[in-house]
């Protein structure tokens, strides 16, 4: 066993989606196989209607593929029930969207401590932990702040500290910065850079940016639901 | 964390849960008052047929409650001072009762002489009242042999003020006798059956024909301040144990068990009502609630997607609804109650609404009342439509 194998988190073999309505028949993802190890940088990108969220639906648990496996350190989600899904995800997968990431009526330290009030961390113990998580991803000052009082980007970057909050094996976004300007894209990268340098934390980020693919250590080029590089 | 996440909710669309909170308010002031007013109208109704058919209390012999014979009297001179000395009874009518022939010149049938001392009976009984002024009174004239028949009787044997009734009975001796009276009154009642069969005549004039005599009486008919189950019982606990051995106190629901049972069925028939005026308004929250649910549909798949479990969201979806029904039930229960006891202390007047209904010695101003137990039900009814009317919609926003 090589070096890398052992460090392998994510393991996708033959996984394919097909959608099917009425007549037409489209194959998102086509007999894909892919490993991801602990610590990557990973970008997926390729044009729209690659299968770039559907792979990462299917990665993180949110979506059934047609055939194929998806484990994670070994376990094969593609099969678990509706609901230890949904425990998989709370415990196990950060999620940064596109969009609607956050819940508009809670605070910014309270969406970051939804998700462990879930996991069943005390309120206290939660409360220090966003805080902490929020000053990292550089809004110590907004913490109290609600969403619809912060820009597109500072609202990314607690959707980012409300991921890490529930201590993942890895985070998932979907074109984190589609909705972003330029510069905000960047902060928002180098805070997901500077997470995987000094927590070893996992990302997988899907964007047809090339400034953040740029940042990607690792690209995986989707095209037609099949990787082509 | 669901209960303040809910709460949060709640105050993110605040026309709409305003406007379900006073649907609900609303509807919750309604059934409270509607209870309190048809209990009002109950209780008017058994008051009524308490001041004028029955009496709150009697005492008879047993004997004479299981066979009815004239000789089966209670002689107590004592008794009706002492029970006169209770502060809640407002009156004690002594009674001879005697079961007749009455003959007119048309026809002959039953009936069932009340012999009284007209001033006592005034005071437990407001047939006096039921006489209408060109129908004679309730012996004013110091007239011998009158007699008050009812309407009903008046009707089928066709007599008229004045006009003369023979009376046939067996006397104490159980001979046959029979006297001649002449009808000072008329009264009336909204019970046919009773204008019928029930006439008055004095008691003295009752004891001259069939020789009982002066202490000695049937029934001893007593009247209190007012027909709380509470009060009738304390005075009849009171009284029991100043009746000799063989003689009996009744209470007006054990005298005529209908009486009860009529109140009890009300009482369901009354939570039925209720109970449809809520689940008309159940839909309402449903169709709120299944708008504000599929409105935030995104969200609530957001938080599925990071982990809130399905179970959850509905917890969250149910106790949105129950908060908003509970506070729109709180405040609509405190406003009825507020409305019934306010106008349960000056009564409402319904003479207006009754018209030409109105009836001789029936009051027309009607006192709501909600009881404890009732006010307890429709809570408890608001809480359940609260969950139900959720359960749907909540089922919606857990579907992928
Ligand atoms: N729920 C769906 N039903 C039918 N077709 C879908 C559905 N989701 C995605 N697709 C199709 O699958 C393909 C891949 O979509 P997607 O993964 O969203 O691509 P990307 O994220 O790269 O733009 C597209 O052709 C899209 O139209
Ligand atoms: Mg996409």
């Amino acid at each position: 066993m090589t070096k890398e194998e052992q460090d392998s988190i994510i393991e996708i073999n033959n996984l394919s989606k097909i959608y099917q309505e009425d007549a037409e028949v489209v194959k998102a993802l086509d007999n894909i196989n892919l490993n991801i190890n602990k610590g990557e940088f990973t970008a997926v990108v390729g044009p729209s209607g690659s299968g770039k969220t559907t792979l990462l639906n299917m990665i993180g648990g949110l979506d059934k593929p047609t055939s194929g496996t998806v484990a994670v350190d070994g376990m094969d989600v593609t099969k678990l029930s509706i609901d230890d899904l949904i425990n998989f995800r709370r415990d196990h997968v950060g999620f940064v969207f596109q969009a609607y990431n956050l819940i508009p009526v809670l605070t910014a330290k309270e969406n970051v401590m939804f998700v462990m009030d879930l996991q069943g961390i005390p309120t206290q113990q939660s409360s220090v932990r966003a805080i902490k998580l929020l000053k990292n991803v550089g809004l110590g000052d907004r913490i109290n702040a609600r969403p619809n009082k912060l820009s597109g980007g500072q609202q990314q970057r607690v959707a980012v500290a409300r991921a890490l909050a529930s201590k993942p094996k890895f985070i998932l976004a979907d074109e984190p910065t589609a909705n972003l300007d330029g510069k905000s894209a960047e902060t928002l990268l180098d805070i997901m850079e500077k997470m995987n340098e000094e927590e070893n934390m996992t990302f997988i980020f899907s964007t047809h940016d090339p400034r953040v693919m740029q940042k990607a250590r690792r690209i995986i080029t989707l095209e037609d639901g099949k990787i082509v590089r | 964390m669901i209960l303040q996440f809910a709460w949060k909710n709640i105050g993110r669309n605040k026309v709409r849960s305003a406007v379900i909170l006073l649907a609900i308010t609303l509807g919750l002031t309604a059934s409270v008052f509607a209870v309190a007013f048809m209990n009002g109208m109950i209780n008017q109704k058994v008051e009524d047929t308490i001041r004028i058919e029955m009496t709150h209390l009697q005492i008879n012999t047993q004997k004479f409650i299981d066979e009815n014979e004239i000789e089966d009297v209670l002689a107590d001179s004592i008794l009706e001072s002492r029970i006169r000395s209770i502060p809640e009874v407002i009156g004690v009518s002594p009674r001879i009762l005697l079961t007749v022939m009455a003959a007119t010149s048309h026809k002959t049938g039953g009936a069932q002489v009340v012999a009284i001392d007209p001033e006592k009976e005034k005071q437990v009984s407001r047939l006096y009242t039921c006489i209408p002024d060109s129908l004679g009174n309730f012996f004013s004239e110091n007239i011998p042999n009158s007699i008050v028949v009812g309407r009903k009787f008046a009707e089928k044997y066709q007599v008229q003020l004045h006009s003369k009734i023979i009376l046939s009975f067996v006397n104490l001796e159980e001979e046959q006798v029979s006297a001649a009276f002449r009808i000072c009154g008329i009264f009336h009642t909204n019970n046919p059956a009773y204008e019928e069969a029930k006439m008055f005549i004095r008691a003295n004039d009752a004891r001259a024909l069939t020789g009982i005599k002066a202490d000695s009486i049937h029934e001893m008919a007593i009247q209190l301040t007012n027909n709380k189950d509470k009060t009738v019982a304390k005075v009849q606990t009171q009284i029991t144990p100043m009746l000799p051995n063989g003689v009996e106190i009744r209470n007006w629901k054990e005298i005529s068990p209908i009486m009860g049972v009529y109140t009890g069925f009300m009482q369901i028939e009354l939570m039925i009502i209720v109970a449809i005026i809520l689940f008309a308004l159940g839909f309402g929250i449903v169709n709120a609630n299944l708008m504000s649910v599929l409105e935030r549909k995104q969200e609530l798949n957001m938080l599925m997607a990071i982990g809130m479990n399905r179970k959850k969201v509905m917890q969250l979806i149910v106790t949105e609804s129950t908060i908003l029904t509970l506070l729109g039930g709180f405040w609509g229960m405190l406003i009825g109650l507020a409305i019934a006891l306010a106008t349960g202390k000056t009564g409402i007047d319904v003479s207006a609404s009754l018209g030409s209904y109105q009836q001789l010695g029936i009051a027309t101003i009607i006192h709501p009342l909600i009881t404890f137990n009732q006010f307890v039900i429709i809570a408890v009814m608001v809480v359940i439509i609260g969950i139900l009317s959720a359960i749907f919609p909540a089922r919606m926003a857990t579907k992928p």
